[in-house]
């Protein structure tokens, strides 16, 4: 279920999907024998086990998980569907075969847990996947008939990923019949890059030809965290094939600039989401409460929605709950002289535009409680460097740009220490470490700290 | 009103076969080659209005025909549609390069293929999106 990785491989997400499903068929197995005494031990072991062997080899014969060849969510749930139904009757059938150890209403009642489980995977899978992938903005630079071709194919593959523009290497002539507009020249790329939100960069350039040029693309990239493309070959072949075509299924050699660790990575993205979704279900009587005080005790609205920059310089609303006056932005500007924090950001220990209640709600972070939404959203994570407002990044020096190449969270390095103190330039430093060295273990140990420092309200405001 | 001439250059027969029926099918005089010399014999003998060409070819490769015929007073107008297994946005830019009209992409069917040779015979300055006409550069 985990296919929200987008630079995952087709076969692990296969294998995931595959796995995730045996899981719920293993559960559901157990659970529906569990408690019924007069069972033999044996029969729900049995059943998970036998219902896994013959899920996987369905799955392998109708070909279930190939859901990148276009298969809608329809389809995909027709068939899953029909490998239930095909799963349960076979079982059935083979029940006379063990009598001991197979009872109907054990069946009957594993179908009843299994098949919701398997479709609220499924469906939940399938609506993760295209959220995730709808939308892949990718500048291309390079205006020749690579560049153009590689747009061409981009659409025809329709995989989410859409041509923000094209940038032009000195020596291109502009070419009739582009399919996005040019934005500017290859030596632009830093600007560009500030200007607009580009998950990927395809440097469809010739080595010899354009060296300078694409060496300055790759280091802005770099710089910047923004993943890049080259093109694999170079060359012209008529018959060689790769040896391994899955690195370069698009005929692009990818990279990034933090190591891949794609299993992790999916795992980060379906931990989010999983938590998000219970935390705020187990929350709500928290929430509701909360929510009514704000609303009550001050005038204004109950959330405070706040522009902020996420990852690759996508803007979004960070929700939280009010804990200032109506008009704070504007005293902010009164208030500029006392600021007590280094750089672009605007931090005072005790502010007069807090109220009461904001106080409170501040002091044990509970104001910060609705970014769940934004990490259920995709927006978020749980784990990352805060989100900075567009003012703060419009100051970034080009290093510091590489802060946005994450999902921002709503905890990380600095949070959890406690202290208000560091410099601007040492809390990069902090995010950065983050970014560079991340592991979903330090994400874990980050999520654990940070839920003490909470409940004590000894966290960095 | 003349029967147009295809050449199909393909190496392997049953494609080979299969291609050169849906051109027949519509309304061409097909010849068919199994490799660069064939093709290079038939096109200075037939003048085909439109050469159909495989490029992993068992000695010289499609690039080599395309050069050829690029290269020849004779035949340097010939469209020329490239039929390959390889997808990649380089084997397409490598085959703009040399000089192809159009890259399609294996396998393909009979529509496309007729949607395509269309394209590059009828209109010249044919701007349907799904219809890539190449330039050589």
């Amino acid at each position: 279920m985990l296919t929200s990785l987008r630079n995952m491989s087709k076969e692990k997400t296969q294998k995931i999907n595959l796995l995730a499903d045996c899981a719920a068929l293993m559960v559901a197995a157990l659970a529906a024998s569990f408690g019924a005494g007069h069972l033999h031990w044996m029969v729900g072991p049995g059943l998970a086990l036998a219902s896994v062997l013959l899920w996987t080899a369905q799955s392998r014969i109708l070909r279930h998980y190939d859901v990148w060849n276009g298969r809608n969510v329809g389809s995909d749930i027709a068939l899953t569907l029909l490998s239930l139904a095909g799963m349960i009757a076979i079982l059935a059938l083979l029940r006379p075969i063990v009598p001991r150890y197979a009872a109907g209403s054990n069946l009957a009642r594993f179908a009843w847990i299994a098949s919701p489980l398997i479709l609220w995977i499924r469906l939940t899978t399938n609506w993760l996947r295209r959220r995730d992938v709808t939308d892949r903005p990718v500048l291309i630079v390079g205006i020749g008939p690579l560049g153009r071709h590689t747009a061409l194919e981009m659409r025809e593959a329709n995989n989410g990923r859409r041509v923000v523009g094209f940038l032009r290497f000195a020596q291109e002539s502009v070419h009739d019949r582009l399919p996005s507009a040019i934005l500017g020249d290859a030596v632009d790329i830093e600007g560009m890059l500030k200007e607009h939100v580009v998950d990927e960069v395809y440097i469809a350039g010739q080595r010899d030809a354009q060296h300078g040029e694409m060496q300055k693309v790759i280091g802005v990239c770099e710089r910047f965290g923004i993943p890049f493309a080259l093109p694999a070959a170079g060359f012209r072949f008529s018959r060689a094939q790769p040896q391994h075509k899955a690195a370069t299924a698009d005929g692009y050699i990818h990279y990034l600039s933090v190591r891949a660790k794609p299993v992790q990575r999916a795992l980060k993205r379906a931990i989010d989401f999983g938590v998000s979704a219970v935390a705020l279900a187990l929350l709500a009587p928290l929430l509701l409460v909360v929510g009514a005080l704000v609303k009550l005790t001050s005038r204004g609205p109950l959330l405070f929605r706040q522009v902020r920059v996420g990852q690759h310089g996508r803007q979004f609303n960070m929700l939280k709950f009010r804990s200032m006056v109506v008009n704070a932005e504007e005293l902010k500007a009164r208030l500029l002289a006392l600021n007590e924090q280094q750089g672009p950001v605007f931090k005072m220990k005790s502010d007069p535009r807090i109220t009461g209640i904001g106080r409170f709600i501040r002091k044990f972070s509970i104001d910060e409680l609705p970014q769940l939404l934004n990490v259920l959203r995709g927006e978020m994570s749980l784990v990352g460097p805060r989100p900075p407002i567009p003012s703060e990044v419009a100051k970034y020096e080009a290093w510091q740009r590489r802060r946005l190449s994450v999902r921002p969270g709503l905890t990380c390095v600095w949070q959890i220490s406690g202290r208000n103190e560091i410099s601007f330039e040492e809390w990069m430093y902090l995010d950065m470490q983050y970014i560079d060295h991340w592991s979903l273990q330090r994400d874990l140990e980050l999520i654990a700290k940070t839920v003490p420092v909470v409940l004590t309200g000894r966290g960095a405001s | 009103m003349r029967k147009r001439t295809a050449l199909v250059v393909e190496d392997n027969p049953p494609e080979r076969d299969m291609i050169a029926g849906w051109l027949r099918l519509a309304g061409f005089q097909v010849e068919t080659a199994v490799d660069y010399r064939a093709a290079v014999a038939a096109i200075t003998s037939i003048r085909p209005d439109i050469i159909c060409c495989d490029i992993s070819l068992p000695r010289e490769s499609g690039f080599d025909l395309v050069e050829h015929v690029r290269s020849n007073p004779g035949t340097e107008w010939i469209p020329i549609l490239v039929m390959s297994e390889r997808h990649s946005p380089e084997d397409m830019a490598q085959a703009e390069h040399v000089g192809a009209n159009a890259y399609l992409k294996k396998p393909f069917s009979r529509e496309r293929l007729e949607k395509y040779v269309t394209a590059l015979l009828d209109g010249p300055h044919s701007s349907r999106p799904s219809v890539r006409r190449l330039r050589r550069t």
